[in-house]
This record gives structure tokens, sequence and C-alpha cells, in this order.
């Protein structure tokens, strides 16, 4: 066979290569930023529900007036929530998969009486992206109705 | 090819988290407007099968309804929209309302609303 055929096939082989290496490795990126997409929005939603499941633990509290004995509020398989005192503070803390999210009341003055927020709740910081910090004011009016206004300023945008 | 399916999927999962936060924005809105209740007539198990009836703390008469894929309250004469939903489901149990958010393609949002001080049937 004449060497020029020969080097010819060569590069061509070599070229035919090359671009299949390529193709692969861009199949592998696409597939890895499509893999990224999807976990990130599984852990969106998980973080949106741990919220949510800690909104569900306080109402739980304010319902019952009182902190379950176990410290946890099951929501089976939506997740969690436990609730813990730091101080004066109360801290609910809702969890879905390994997403958490805490709110804490501060000032938390009697837990068992009938005035529990005496001035405010705060929930603290998210961290995962499109979830920032929220704000709660929360009491009881004269007439003894529930009242607790929250705005959830990250989620409104 | 890769690259058409990729900025399918891509645009997909994108939709998708704007509609959870919209949900999540939606059910906000809903536990706001909840929460001025000061008595139900009755809870619906389904938006999609009955409004849910209430009166408010300025003793106005309230409906949540659904009309088509977006949540109304209608107070008096008014009507407000509160946000896109495809469906809101309710269970009254130990003096709370279990509030869920279906949603199309993703786990539904679950919470609770406490009824304290709340009339209820």
């Amino acid at each position: 066979m004449p060497g020029g055929l020969l080097r010819r096939r060569g590069v061509a082989l070599v070229f035919t290569l090359s671009v299949g290496v390529l193709l692969v490795i861009l199949s592998l990126s696409l597939f890895s930023f499509y893999s990224n997409e999807v976990y990130a929005q599984g852990q969106q939603q998980k973080a949106i529900q741990a919220y949510w499941n800690a909104r569900a633990g306080l109402e739980h509290f304010c319902q019952e007036r009182r902190v379950p004995s176990a410290g946890v509020y099951d929501f089976h398989e939506h997740g969690r929530c436990t609730v813990s005192t730091q101080g004066k503070d109360l801290v609910f803390e809702g969890q879905a998969g390994s997403q958490k999210r805490r709110i804490a009341c501060s000032n938390v003055t009697r837990l068992d009486g009938w005035r529990i927020f005496e001035t405010a709740c705060f929930y603290a910081v998210g961290s995962h992206r499109g979830l920032g910090s929220a704000f709660f004011d929360g009491g009881y009016g004269l007439n003894g109705h529930h009242q607790l206004s929250a705005s959830l300023s990250a989620l409104h945008q | 090819m890769a690259t058409t399916s990729y900025l399918r999927a891509y645009r997909h999962c994108t939709s998708e988290g704007a509609k959870l936060r919209v949900a999540a924005k939606t059910l906000e809105t809903l536990c706001f407007e909840l929460r001025s209740a000061r008595s139900f007539e009755a809870f619906p198990k389904s938006l999609r099968q009955a409004p849910l009836n209430f009166e408010n703390s300025g003793r106005q008469k309230c409906s949540l309804l659904l009309r088509g894929d977006q949540l109304w309250l209608q107070r008096d004469k008014e009507s407000i929209r509160l946000g896109g939903a495809w469906d809101v489901q309710f269970l009254a149990h130990d003096g709370l309302l279990d509030i869920a958010l279906p949603m199309a393609a993703q786990p539904a949002l679950l919470t609770a609303l406490s009824l304290r001080g709340m009339r209820r049937p």
C-alpha cells in the first residue's frame, strides 16, 4: 500500500476519533448541566416545603399552646418540624429531605400562657437560591383572634 | 440535537421552578386571607368541588373559588385574584386546617393553619 494513502487514512482516523471524543465530552457536559438543573429544581421544591413545614409547626404550636413532648411535629412524607428553645427564643426548624428552614420566635414570654408572642417572630434566612429572608409580625389582638401576618419577600419577586 | 434537548429540558426546569414560586406565593396570600376569617360555613375537600365560604373579621362574606387555573377571593361585591392554582385541598382536624396546593409535575405544597378563635362547622 502506498505511504500517502496510509497517511491519509491515519489522518482520517485521528480526525474521526477526535470528533467522537468531542461529541462524547459535549454530551457528558450537557447531561451534567441537565442533572444539576434537575437537582437544583428538586432542592428548591424541598426548600420551599421545609419553609412551609416550619410554618405548619408554628401553627400547631399556636393551636396547642405547648411544645410537643418529643419536640417534633411529623408531617409524614412531607417532612417534619422540630421545635427547640434558644434562650427566650422558640425555634421551629422545618425539614424536607436535606433542606432545612428555620423560624425563630423571639421574646416568647410564657410558653403555656395565652399571650405567647410578645413582639415579633423573625424568620431566619434561607440559603438556597431564590429564597431570601422573610419577616413575621406576630401577636394576639384584643378579641383573642389569632393574628399572624407574614411576608416572604424573596418568593414575591 | 443534544443541545436542543438540553435547552428544552432547561426551559422545562426553569418553568417548573417559576410555577413552584408562583404556587408558594399563592399559598402565602391564601393563608394571609384565611387568617382574617372569624367563622367558616364548611370546609370543602377541594376547591374544585365547592368554594370555601367564610366571614372575615370585618364581618364581610368572603368566598374562595377557582376560575380556570386562578384562585379568586370574592369579598362582598369585589373579586380579588390571589394567584395561580390548579386546585386547593382542605382537611380540618384537631383545630387545624391542613392546606394542600397540588401541582402538575411536582409534589403538592402542604401547610397548616391554626383555627383558634375562628368559629367552624
